[in-house]
């Protein structure tokens, strides 16, 4: 569950395979690929920012 | 069972492997590395500190309850072993390096672990995390992989991701993985 501040910030990639519950918070993905592939998440009122350069990759079921 | 002050004063190396209960009480680590390696130790409202080039290392069992707060100017490591809180839940303030979770199974049971000052998962290993654990400070996913089981993990503070993976124990990641696909036929 996030209600606050994600930031993937390095050149690397990071997977979060675990279900999101996201509700009013920020995902701002600064630097390298961030994979959101849980088969199921849900998002309301999220900010989400994507720097140049930056990869932001939804897979599976996103709500 | 402290409920006084230990001091770790010299730059040699001392384990502790007999079960610690400590309550009210004050750690401070001046120089070398303190091992706490018992198979079943306790801490209530304990205040740590880790000095520049010093170390505390975690191994073994240890149930927090409290709350628990710290300038770790050098490094205070989870290197294996299982790190819960008790019944009641338990709180982490550690300020500084942070507390470095860096193997084992981090477990904050039902009432769950509120990490409010930092909490970084460090080195290429394979941690677990059980139960509740609650960031309302700072959190930071340097490397490796951290693997729930049944966890939950509610952040309403910041948390950095650099580099890997966060996901479900196996069992329930193929589960996770049939739904998915499922969902992609259907």
């Amino acid at each position: 569950v996030n209600t606050g501040t994600l930031n993937k910030t390095t050149t690397n990639s990071f997977t979060i395979s675990v279900p999101m519950q996201q509700q009013n918070a920020t995902v701002n993905v600064q630097a390298g690929t961030l994979t959101l592939s849980a088969g199921s998440n849900t998002h309301q009122n999220v900010s989400w920012s994507v720097a140049s350069g930056a990869t932001l990759v939804l897979r599976h079921a996103h709500l | 069972v402290n409920t006084g002050t230990l001091n770790k004063t010299t730059t040699n190396s001392f384990t502790i492997s007999v079960p610690m209960q400590q309550q009210n009480a004050t750690v401070n680590v001046q120089a070398g590395t303190l091992t706490l390696s018992a198979g079943s130790n306790t801490h209530q409202n304990v205040s740590w500190s880790v000095a520049s080039g010093a170390t505390l290392v975690l191994n073994g069992t240890h149930t927090f309850s409290g709350t628990h707060s710290g300038e770790i100017a050098g490094t205070l490591v989870q290197t294996g072993g299982t790190v819960q809180a008790g019944s009641e839940g338990a709180t982490f303030n550690f300020t500084g390096t942070g507390y470095q979770w860096q193997n084992g199974t981090l477990n904050g049971g039902s009432a769950g672990l509120t990490n409010a000052g930092l909490l970084r998962m460090v080195g290429n290993y394979g941690r677990s995390l059980s139960g509740v654990l609650v960031n309302t400070g700072t959190l930071v996913h340097e490397d490796g992989s951290t693997y729930f089981n049944g966890a939950s993990l509610r952040n309403s503070g910041t948390a950095e991701v650099r580099w890997w993976l966060v996901q479900q124990h196996r069992h329930q990641q193929l589960c996770e993985h049939r739904h998915a696909e499922q969902d992609h036929h259907q």
